[in-house]
C-alpha cells in the first residue's frame, strides 16, 4: 500500500513538470559549479604553490646574510591552503584574509592575497550547499504544497481515505514520496558532478574525504526532509493549496533568504570591537608597558613599523615586549572570529543556517578554516622564535647599542651564525583533520535531527486531526 | 472600461491572503531593516566625524600645528550615504577611510569594512532591495500566475470576453489593477522605512535625496511590473494555473536566486585578473629599485663632498641614518648642525622627485590591476543584467550611491586631493628648500665644532633650549587643503543607472507585447 502512495506520488510529480523542472535545474547547476570548481581550485593551487616558492626563496635568500637579515626586519607571508573539499561548501573563504605577514615577533596584516576581485558582487559561493539549501528547498516546497490541499480540493483524499488505509501510512507515503522526488535530482546533480570531478584528476580524494561526502549527502537530505514536513504540515493544516502555498513561500523567504542575511547585522550590532586607532593605542601602552617591567627606560612612539629588532637591541626584552603587544591583536582576532560566530549562533533558529554551518564544518572551510589557519600561525611563530633563541649567540637580556662599536661586533657575530633557508621551519596550513570536521557540526546535525521530529510530528499529528471533506 | 478591469482586479487581489502575509511581512522585515540600518548609521556617521576632525588636526599635535613640509599627511573619508537602506550595495564590503595621504604615496584603496571586522565582509545584509526583489517579486507572481489561466479554469474569462471589451483592455485592466495592489505593499513598505529612519533621527535627507527615493520608487514599481507581465505572459499561455505556477517558480528561482552568482562565477573565468600576491611583489620591486637610487644620491652626495648627519657624535636615540632609507622627519636637526642642514637641503632636491616618481610608478601598476578588476566587475554586471532582479539591483545601488561607481569617484577625488597637497607644497617651494623639513634659517644652525664646543661647555641642555628658541610656537602652514567628501551630483546617478531603466522599460514593453499577443490568439473556452 505504502508502495503504491509513494508511486502515485512520484508520477503526479513527473506529470505536473515539477519533478523535470528540478532534475534539469538542478543537475544543469551541479554540472557547471563542478566545472567553474575545478578550474577555480587548479587555479588556487598553482598561486598557492607559486607563493610558497617565492616565500622559500626569499627565505634562503636572506639566509646568507646570516641570523640577523632573516629575522631582523624582514616578515615572511603566510598562505591560507585552498581548501580541497569546497565543492560542497565553500564557506565564503574568498572573502576572508588568506595571508597574514609573520615573523619571530609580531603576526600582522590580515590580508587578502588572492586572485580574487573585492569589487565584484559575491552573492553566495556557487557550491553544493547553495545549489541545497536555496534550489532544491525552493523545488522542496513547489512540490509538496498541494500535495494533501490539493487532494482535498479534487476531492481524490476523500476517494483514498474510503480504503482501509490507516492515516499514518498515507502520510508516510507522501513523505518518502516526496523525499525520493527530491533524493532523485539530489543524486543525479552529486554523482556528476562527482564523476566530473574525480575524472579530471585535479583533486586527489582520500577515504575519509568520501565519508565526508556522504555525510555532506545524508546532511542534505536531513535538511530538505525538513521543507517537506514543513510542507506537509501547513498543506494538511490549510483548505486551500492556494493559501499553503504563499505560506510555504513565506516560511522559506524567511527561512532561506531573510534570516541568514541578518547574521552581519546582529554580528556588529552587538560586537564590541575596538576601531584601529584605539586598537593601536592598546597594542602601544602593552608594549610600552613591557617595555618598562623590563627595565627600559623611555617608552617607544606607537609607529609600530619603526618597532622593529635591530640585532644590536636587547633580544630577550623584544621578544618579552613582542609578546604583550600580540597578546593585544590575539585577543582582537579572537573576537573577531566569535562575533561571526555570535551572528551564526543568533540565527541558528533558521535550518538554512544550521545547514550551512555543519556543512562547512564537515567541509573543513569557512570559519573553522579560518580559525585553524590562525592557530597554525601562532603555533609558527613559536617554532620561529625557538629557532631563533636556540641560534643567538649573544646574551639574550642584554642592550648591544651602546656604542658604534659594540653594535658593529653585534652585526659582525650574527653574521657568523650559519644556516640555510631549509634550516628555518616553514609554514604548512594543514587542513583540520576529518574527526574534529565531523565533531564541529555534531550540533548542528543534532539540532536538524530535534527539527526533523518535531515538524514530523506536527505533520502527522495535524493530519490526523484532519476533517477528510 | 479598463478602470472597472482594474478595480475589479485590485478589490479580489486585496481581500486574497497572499496580498495580506506580503504587505504585512514587506512591512515588518521593512521596519526591521530600516531600524537595524538607522542604528548602524548613527554609528558609521560618528565614526565618519570623528575621523573627518582627526583630518583636520594637526598631524604632530606636540609641535603645535603644522610647521614644515614633510609634516603635512591627512586622510580622506567617505561619507555613509544615508539611502543605504534602500540598498546596502557594495558599502560594507568597500572601504571608507583612506588615511596616510602624502605626497609619497597614490591612494590605492580604502579601508574599514563593516566595522572593522575582516571576517564580517562576507555576510549578506538585509536591506530593502532584498526585500522588493524576493518578497514583493513573489507576490507579483503570485498575483498574475492565474490572472488569466485561473479566470479561464473558472470560466469568468469566457463570461468577460462576451461582453463588448477588446481585448487589449482586458489585458491593461488587469495589469493596471495589479500594479496598484502590488504598489500598495511597496509603498507602505517605503515610507514605513522612512519613518523609521526619520524618527530614528541619524541620517539626514535632502532634496536630492528624496529625488533618489522618488526614482528608487519607480525602479521598483518597472522591476515588479517586469515580473508581472512575465506571470501575465506564462498564465496566458498554459492551460492550467497550477502548471503556470510551477514554471514561473522554476523562472523566479532561477532570475532572483541564481544567476547573479553564475554571472559573477563566469566573468572571473572569462577575465581573469591577476594574483593579489603578484602585484604586490610587483611593488616591493619597485620600492627596492627606489631605495637603491636614493642610496646612490647619499653616495654622490658624499662624493661631493658633503657630510650626512653624525648620528653618534651626541648620542642621540634616534634611528634615521643619513639617505640609506627616509627622508628627513621634522625635528631631524634636533642640535642644528649646519652640515646637516647643508645635507638635507640637497637631499631633498634628489630624494623627493624620486619618491614622486615611484609613488607614480606604484600607482601605475595598481591602477592597470584596478583596471583589470573593473573590466570584470562590469562584465560580470553585464551578465547580471540579463536577469531584471539584477537590472533592478544595479539600478538602486546607484542610485543610493553605494555601488562600486560611486566608490571609484570617491577614491577618484581623493587622488586629486593628494595632487591638491601636493601643489600646496611644490607652489610654496616645499619640495626644494628647507622649508620641507625645519622652520630654521641657515644662519642659525652651528657646525659641529661650534656644538661640540658649546656641548662641553654648557652641557646638551643649553643646546636644546638654544634649538627651541628657534622652534616656532604658532603653525607656520596655514591654508592646507582639507579633504570633504563629495557625494555623486543627482544628474550623473541617473546618468549612470538610465541603461539600467532603460533595460526595465523594455522588457514590459516586450513582455506585454508577447502576453498581448498570446492573450490574442488565446481560445477562452
Amino acid at each position: 500500500m505504502l508502495l503504491c502512495i509513494i508511486r502515485r506520488e512520484i508520477l503526479n510529480g513527473f506529470l505536473s513538470l515539477r519533478l523535470p523542472f528540478t532534475l534539469l535545474l538542478v543537475t544543469a547547476v551541479m554540472v557547471s559549479a563542478a566545472f567553474l570548481f575545478l578550474e577555480d581550485y587548479q587555479q588556487q593551487l598553482v598561486d598557492y604553490d607559486r607563493n610558497i616558492q617565492d616565500n622559500i626563496q626569499k627565505v634562503s635568500q636572506r639566509a646568507k646574510g646570516g641570523l640577523a637579515s632573516v629575522f631582523s626586519h624582514s616578515h615572511q607571508w603566510v598562505y591560507r591552503a585552498p581548501t580541497q573539499l569546497a565543492f560542497l561548501a565553500a564557506g565564503h573563504e574568498k572573502n576572508m584574509p588568506n595571508a597574514f605577514e609573520v615573523n619571530a615577533f609580531t603576526i600582522e596584516n590580515p590580508t587578502r592575497r588572492l586572485r580574487e576581485n573585492c569589487f565584484l558582487r559575491w552573492s553566495e559561493d556557487l557550491d553544493w550547499t547553495f545549489v541545497i539549501s536555496v534550489i532544491m528547498s525552493f523545488a522542496a516546497i513547489v512540490l509538496v504544497y498541494d500535495s494533501i490541499s490539493g487532494e482535498r480540493e479534487s476531492g481524490t483524499l476523500r476517494l483514498s481515505m474510503s480504503n482501509p488505509v490507516p492515516r499514518s501510512t498515507v502520510i508516510l507515503g507522501k513523505y518518502l514520496g516526496a523525499m525520493i522526488m527530491l533524493v532523485i535530482p539530489l543524486l543525479v546533480g552529486m554523482l556528476f558532478s562527482m564523476i566530473i570531478i574525480t575524472t579530471s584528476g585535479k583533486v586527489s580524494l582520500a577515504g575519509i574525504d568520501w565519508v565526508r561526502i556522504l555525510a555532506t549527502v545524508l546532511l542534505s537530505l536531513l535538511y530538505l526532509s525538513i521543507f517537506v514536513l514543513l510542507g506537509l504540515f501547513i498543506s494538511s493544516l490549510l483548505r486551500s493549496s492556494a493559501a499553503s502555498l504563499v505560506l510555504l513561500l513565506l516560511a522559506w523567504t524567511l527561512i532561506v533568504v531573510v534570516i541568514p542575511s541578518v547574521t552581519s547585522v546582529i554580528a556588529a550590532r552587538f560586537s564590541e570591537l575596538p576601531s584601529d586607532r584605539v586598537l593601536g593605542r592598546i597594542a602601544n601602552t602593552a608594549w610600552n608597558k613591557a617595555r618598562q617591567e623590563h627595565g627600559a627606560r623611555y617608552p617607544e612612539s606607537a609607529n609600530r613599523s619603526t618597532r622593529v629588532w635591530w640585532p644590536k637591541y636587547s633580544l630577550g626584552r623584544h621578544l618579552y615586549c613582542s609578546d604583550a603587544e600580540m597578546a593585544v591583536y590575539r585577543d582582537y582576532w579572537d573576537q573577531m572570529v566569535s562575533d561571526v560566530r555570535f551572528g551564526y549562533n543568533a540565527t541558528r533558529i533558521s535550518p538554512c543556517v544550521l545547514y550551512r554551518r555543519a556543512a562547512e564544518s564537515i567541509a573543513g572551510s569557512g570559519i573553522d578554516h579560518h580559525e585553524s589557519f590562525v592557530k597554525q600561525i601562532w603555533q609558527y611563530r613559536a617554532s620561529l622564535r625557538d629557532f631563533l633563541v636556540s641560534h643567538y649567540p649573544l646574551e639574550l637580556h642584554k642592550l648591544y647599542d651602546t656604542t658604534e662599536e659594540l653594535e658593529r661586533l653585534v652585526f659582525a657575530t650574527l653574521s657568523k651564525v650559519k644556516f640555510t633557508g631549509a634550516d628555518v621551519p616553514r609554514f604548512h596550513d594543514d587542513p583540520i583533520p576529518a574527526g574534529d570536521a565531523m565533531r564541529n557540526s555534531l550540533w548542528d546535525i543534532a539540532i536538524l535531527f530535534i527539527l526533523n521530529f518535531v515538524f514530523f510530528m506536527a505533520a502527522y499529528i495535524s493530519f490526523l486531526r484532519r476533517d477528510v471533506r | 472600461m479598463i478602470w472597472t478591469i482594474a478595480k475589479r482586479e485590485l478589490h479580489s487581489n486585496i481581500i486574497t491572503f497572499r496580498f495580506l502575509v506580503s504587505l504585512i511581512l514587506s512591512l515588518a522585515l521593512i521596519t526591521a531593516s530600516a531600524y537595524m540600518f538607522a542604528g548602524d548609521y548613527k554609528v558609521r556617521l560618528d565614526k565618519y566625524n570623528e575621523n573627518v576632525k582627526n583630518n583636520e588636526l594637526p598631524y604632530w599635535e606636540r609641535l603645535g600645528g603644522i610647521k614644515v613640509h614633510c609634516q603635512i599627511e591627512s586622510g580622506a573619508e567617505r561619507f555613509p550615504s544615508p539611502l543605504g537602506f534602500l540598498s546596502t550595495g557594495s558599502d560594507k564590503e568597500l572601504g571608507n577611510t583612506i588615511s596616510g595621504i602624502t605626497f609619497k604615496k597614490v591612494p590605492r584603496e580604502a579601508v574599514g569594512q563593516s566595522g572593522g571586522n575582516v571576517l564580517m565582509g562576507m555576510l549578506p545584509s538585509l536591506d530593502m532591495a532584498l526585500i522588493i526583489r524576493v518578497v514583493l517579486s513573489l507576490l507579483a507572481l503570485l498575483l498574475a500566475y492565474d490572472a488569466i489561466s485561473g479566470e479561464r479554469e473558472r470560466g469568468t474569462l469566457a463570461v468577460m470576453l462576451s461582453n463588448p471589451v477588446p481585448r487589449h483592455q482586458v489585458l491593461l485592466g488587469k495589469l493596471l489593477g495589479g500594479m496598484i495592489s502590488i504598489a500598495i505593499p511597496l509603498a507602505a513598505g517605503l515610507l514605513t522605512g522612512l519613518l523609521v529612519m526619520l524618527l530614528y533621527g541619524s541620517a539626514v535627507l535632502d532634496s536630492s535625496a528624496w529625488v533618489r527615493i522618488g526614482l528608487v520608487f519607480l525602479c521598483s514599481l518597472l522591476y515588479l511590473s517586469t515580473i508581472f507581465m512575465m506571470g501575465i505572459l506564462v498564465s496566458a499561455r498554459t492551460r492550467r494555473s497550477a502548471t503556470s505556477l510551477v514554471i514561473l517558480l522554476f523562472i523566479w528561482v532561477v532570475l532572483v536566486m541564481l544567476w547573479p552568482n553564475m554571472g559573477s562565477y563566469v566573468a572571473r573565468q572569462t577575465l581573469k585578473v591577476e594574483d593579489k600576491s603578484v602585484v604586490d611583489t610587483k611593488r616591493e620591486a619597485l620600492e627596492r629599485e627606489r631605495e637603491g637610487k636614493i642610496e646612490q644620491v647619499g653616495e654622490r652626495m658624499r662624493r661631493a663632498g658633503l657630510h650626512p648627519p653624525d648620528w653618534f657624535r651626541f648620542n642621540r636615540r634616534g634611528t634615521s641614518s643619513g639617505y640609506s632609507g627616509d627622508i628627513p622627519y621634522p625635528g631631524a636637526l634636533q642640535y642644528l648642525e649646519r652640515e646637516s642642514m647643508i645635507w638635507y637641503v640637497e637631499g631633498i632636491k634628489h630624494i623627493v622627485p624620486l619618491k614622486m616618481e615611484y609613488a607614480d610608478k606604484v600607482w601605475e601598476l595598481y591602477r592597470a590591476y584596478e583596471e583589470e578588476l573593473r573590466r570584470q566587475v562590469a562584465f560580470s554586471e553585464n551578465i547580471s543584467r540579463i536577469s531584471p532582479a539584477w537590472t533592478y539591483y544595479n539600478a538602486i545601488s546607484a542610485l543610493a550611491g553605494t555601488d562600486y561607481g560611486a566608490y571609484t569617484r570617491f577614491m577618484n577625488q581623493a587622488r586629486r586631493y593628494r595632487q591638491q597637497l601636493v601643489d600646496y607644497t611644490s607652489s610654496r617651494q616645499g619640495f626644494s628648500t628647507r622649508s620641507f623639513f625645519t622652520p630654521m634659517k641657515l644662519s642659525d644652525t652651528l657646525t659641529y665644532s661650534q656644538l661640540e664646543e658649546m656641548q662641553s661647555r654648557y652641557g646638551n641642555e643649553a643646546i636644546e633650549e638654544l634649538q627651541s628658541s628657534y622652534w616656532p610656537k604658532a603653525p607656520v602652514l596655514t591654508g592646507i587643503p582639507v579633504f570633504r567628501h563629495q557625494p555623486e551630483p543627482l544628474t550623473e546617478s541617473i546618468s549612470r543607472t538610465l541603461p539600467d531603466i532603460t533595460i526595465l522599460v523594455l522588457l514590459n514593453i516586450i513582455f506585454f507585447l508577447a502576453a498581448y499577443a498570446s492573450f490574442v490568439r488565446q481560445e477562452v473556452k
